[in-house]
């Protein structure tokens, strides 16, 4: 072995040594998919396995076409998908609203936290399943309960965030602040809040990923449409080519819905990303 | 550095705090940011549990005059800057600025703190338009005034960058101008090299000279390191601990501009010598107190 | 609750495709036994009450409670039960599939046991009267068959009446917040709503009468019968214990019934009266199983179901009514009864 051969772990990576390393981590998360891909191709194609309990790539893609175009019991797959979105997206940024704000105040003042922290540290572990029965009876089987669930689902990790990170500014930032002649409420808006924007951004990417899993559970009462309804209600019939095809929109639909919240993050703290 | 070659073209001139306000400090200050520390006192905690940190501290500082605080750590230097900065009340004594007491915090004392504390959510330009915006509420003054301090640190070309992009030293440096930005009466400097390498903080100590020269305000710096303190200021003064006072006040009697070639003059090492034994004495009645009361402790 | 979370346990199953293989070995008792059955009135229950499988198999017994023949087809996907119960568009629906069970013996005939509560003051005379309606029954069950059949009997297209899937205890929390006005399911949660504004429009007994008739049918894993044909006996033995039982001391019943699902007597005893349950010896005639050679009329009930639950796109094909005949097997229960 050369001394070229030896590389620091921690030395600093040129550009392409990068670019590399980014190629190469790329290469290997294609080869992942391809592969479980491949094994799913060749163990149905072979009838290695039950098309009840998985069904070939070529069953959920005709339930792909089969429901965009005919639909899935009355609705076509966007408007599935559609029902489903504006319930995690309406639970979610109603609890945005008052989860945030109130996660600030309660990182701000111990006695606001003593209010409320038992409250959500209460319900937190509860499993989202257990806490709808009792939803359905305060709040029915509409749209209310469901989107009380999600929402329900989505707060906690947004207030604890947020108090975290409200109760984490640096107090040399606001000493420096002070110094430099700002005021309360200046103090407030250029300090206190962008200080903890970047805490608050993770609460808002972890709530939402959260919220996201709740929805089949929130589908289950009463619903008639929506991708987590569509697939509970298939997986009824054993309709499995509907399932894992619900699993697979459902899961991309995921990804999408953090790719987008990425996004924001960049574009709301854009100095951690330099 | 010429200072009228910093302004820019469609520079406007505001009336007060402004370049103008700047350019009069230029020449050596006379009436404006006189510092008069007068047997200031803290103590923390208590009955049996006080503590007095600093003990009749007095100490005047003439307008446009550079002073140096040397002390070994734990001396209570930082936190009489504290207090002139507004941050900590005195127990006892007072301490003002061109006869006005202090109560609070204020844009008439600009602070450089021992890190950055650069906002890292906010561009170098923001950074150091931060404390104009405060007092003039205009951004587009507050900008320009900005850029002119950012020249005058010699990182004009950095503005658009954030804090995180650049190196401790240069950091600093920004760290500087958005103190003087806002025309302080007095700048207050708390360690603020002492957390770079040897070598960045002897250019830094020749760039914070340089800049002084081009902006004559009062400076309250303090230091643990001897060289730094007298390579920088027209005075020296050296604290004891325990609880924090002044033993010794020492002028620097070595003519500016001053060079790194200064600290090899006679002057240089006398005072050197000086303020070591000073410091040794203080550092070793701390020590033996310590274990002292350790003895007494164990006994 | 503790359905739905074994059903979403087991959907996850389904969706990954887990098979848990069981154990082999050559043993002719099995460790212990996994018992699925449904939150409905039958003599399952005085079986269960009186530890008839414990005595008969000499194994541990876990019953496991499911809402709705629909979460039993999940679980039987996932391969987490021994014995289970489930009615017959549920069988339907898992035969078609292929699912790996086989029905062995009759539960019970579904009678005024399960009927479709209306709500008094809504004034709903008929069927007509359900257009535009907000109803409820668990969707694959029996009742949800009946629903759309009672609809489509009346002339009424089912798409006119708000349908949704709702377990019977949800179905219970819905109808008194006033949110559904009609619900088809079976006791215990049926005499709930009645008792809250409801009155009975239709029953699943009178829709048998117009030939539809449903039932529930007892199931054993394939994997299982094949390893543990005594065990499959035994079970018989003890359930057919449990039906004479219920057949020769109702007051008993009653009792055991009112017990097991924390309810009045009077109410056990009017639940018990709406369940028709079929002694073992006459399971295996012509009505029912049929037997080994000439299969019954379940194996007709499941093929007009299946032919209907495809109409309603639930079902992508029909099989041959000897397929379904294949999946009813009346021989353990022909040994048990000595016929």
């Amino acid at each position: 072995m050369s001394a070229a051969d030896v590389v620091e772990p921690s030395a600093p990576l040129s550009r392409r040594a990068r670019k590399w390393r980014l190629g190469r981590e790329r290469a290997l998360t294609g080869l992942t998919v391809a592969g479980l891909f491949l094994a799913w191709l060749l163990s149905t194609h072979y009838g290695l396995v039950n098309p009840l309990f998985l069904p070939s790539p070529a069953a959920v893609w005709t339930a792909f076409v089969r429901t965009a175009t005919e639909g899935y019991q009355g609705s076509l797959l966007h408007e599935h998908l559609l029902a489903s979105l504006g319930r995690v997206l309406t639970g979610y940024v109603l609890a945005c609203a008052i989860g945030i704000p109130l996660g600030i105040v309660m990182g701000l003042s111990r006695d606001v936290k003593a209010v409320f922290d038992p409250v959500i540290e209460f319900y937190r572990p509860l499993p989202p399943l257990a806490l709808y029965t009792l939803i359905v009876m305060w709040l029915g089987i509409g749209d209310t309960s469901k989107v009380a669930l999600l929402f329900l689902a989505a707060l906690p990790p947004l207030t604890i965030s947020s108090m975290q990170a409200a109760a984490g500014v640096d107090p040399r930032f606001v000493k420096a602040a002070r110094s430099l002649g700002a005021g309360k409420a200046q103090l407030f808006r250029h300090v206190f809040l962008p200080a903890c924007l970047p805490g608050i951004c993770t609460g808002m990417r972890i709530s939402l990923g959260f919220t996201y899993t709740v929805l089949v559970a929130a589908e289950i009462v009463a619903a008639t449409a929506g991708l987590g309804w569509m697939i509970w209600d298939a997986s009824k019939f054993l309709i499995s080519d509907v399932v894992i095809m619900g699993l697979f929109v459902l899961a991309l639909t995921g990804v999408a819905l953090d790719f987008a919240i990425r996004r924001c993050e960049r574009a709301l703290t854009p100095w951690r990303f330099r | 550095m010429n200072w009228t070659s910093l302004r820019g073209p469609k520079l406007e001139v505001p009336a007060m705090p402004g370049p103008m306000a700047a350019r009069a400090h230029l020449a050596p200050a006379q009436d404006r940011g006189r510092l008069a520390i007068q047997d200031l006192s803290i103590a923390y905690g208590e009955g049996a549990g006080r503590r007095t940190v600093v003990e009749r501290f007095s100490l005047d500082v003439a307008p446009g005059e550079f002073v140096c605080v040397l002390g070994p750590s734990g001396c209570g230097k930082s936190t009489v800057l504290n207090v002139v900065a507004g941050f900590v009340p005195p127990s006892r004594g007072r301490v003002m600025v061109d006869g006005e007491p202090i109560t609070a915090p204020g844009a008439d004392r600009g602070m450089v703190f021992q890190q950055a504390t650069l906002f890292p959510w906010k561009s170098v330009l923001d950074n150091v338009a931060f404390g104009p915006l405060m007092t003039t509420g205009s951004s587009s003054t507050a900008e320009q005034t900005a850029r002119t301090f950012l020249s005058l640190v010699g990182l004009a070309a950095f503005e658009k960058n954030y804090p995180m992009e650049l190196s401790g030293g240069m950091q600093q440096r920004v760290g500087i101008a958005r103190a003087l930005a806002n025309y302080p009466r007095v700048l207050l400097m708390d360690e603020p090299f002492g957390a770079l390498d040897a070598q960045t903080r002897a250019m830094m100590q020749e760039a914070l000279l340089n800049i002084w020269a081009e902006f004559r305000t009062t400076v309250l710096f303090i230091t643990h390191d001897i060289e730094e303190a007298i390579f920088l200021g027209d005075r020296v003064v050296v604290m004891g601990a325990s609880p924090g006072r002044i033993v010794a006040d020492i002028p620097v009697d070595i003519p500016r501009p001053r060079s790194p070639e200064d600290h090899f003059s006679d002057a240089f090492v006398r005072i050197k010598r000086e303020c070591f034994e000073l410091i040794r004495a203080e550092t070793m009645k701390a020590f033996e107190q310590q274990s002292g009361m350790a003895a007494r402790a164990a006994g | 609750m503790t359905t739905k979370r074994t059903s979403l346990w087991t959907l996850a199953a389904l969706a990954a495709g887990l098979v848990f293989a069981a154990p082999a070995g050559a043993q002719d008792k099995p460790a212990a036994i996994t018992i699925g059955y449904l939150n409905l009135v039958n003599a399952q229950l005085v079986t269960k009450a009186l530890g008839l499988h414990e005595k008969e198999s000499g194994v541990p017994i876990k019953w496991v409670k499911f809402g709705s023949g629909g979460d039993v087809n999940r679980a039987v996907a996932a391969n987490q039960i021994d014995f289970g119960g489930v009615g017959n568009p549920p069988f339907a629906i898992g035969v078609t599939r292929d699912l790996p069970y086989t029905g062995i013996f009759v539960l019970n005939m579904l009678g005024p046991v399960e009927a479709l509560v209306v709500r008094t003051d809504k004034n709903i005379k008929s069927m007509k009267d359900l257009v535009g309606k907000q109803g409820g029954a668990p969707f694959g069950s029996t009742t949800h068959y009946l629903f759309i059949a009672a609809l489509r009997e009346a002339g009424v297209d089912p798409n006119s009446v708000k349908l949704l899937d709702l377990s019977p205890s949800d179905a219970v929390a819905a109808w008194m917040r006033k949110d559904i006005d009609a619900a088809w399911v079976w006791e215990p949660n049926l005499d709930k709503m009645v008792k809250s504004g409801g009155e009975i429009l239709l029953d699943s007994g009178e829709m048998a009468k117009r030939g539809y008739p449903t039932w529930d049918i007892g199931v054993v894993m394939n994997d299982f019968a094949k390893k543990y044909p005594t065990a499959v006996a035994a079970y018989l033995r003890a359930e057919c214990a449990g039906i004479d039982f219920w057949l020769k001391n109702p007051e008993e019943t009653v009792k055991l019934v009112a017990k097991e699902l924390s309810l009045p007597e009077a109410d056990a005893a009017r639940m018990i009266k709406g369940t028709r349950v079929v002694p073992c010896a006459e399971q295996i005639t012509a009505d029912y199983l049929g037997t080994t050679q000439n299969k019954g009329k379940f194996a007709d009930t499941m093929l007009a179901t299946a032919t209907f639950l495809k109409d309603q796109g639930r079902l992508p094909a029909v099989k041959s009514l000897a397929d379904y005949a294949g999946f009813i097997d009346p021989g353990y229960l022909q040994k048990v009864v000595g016929k």
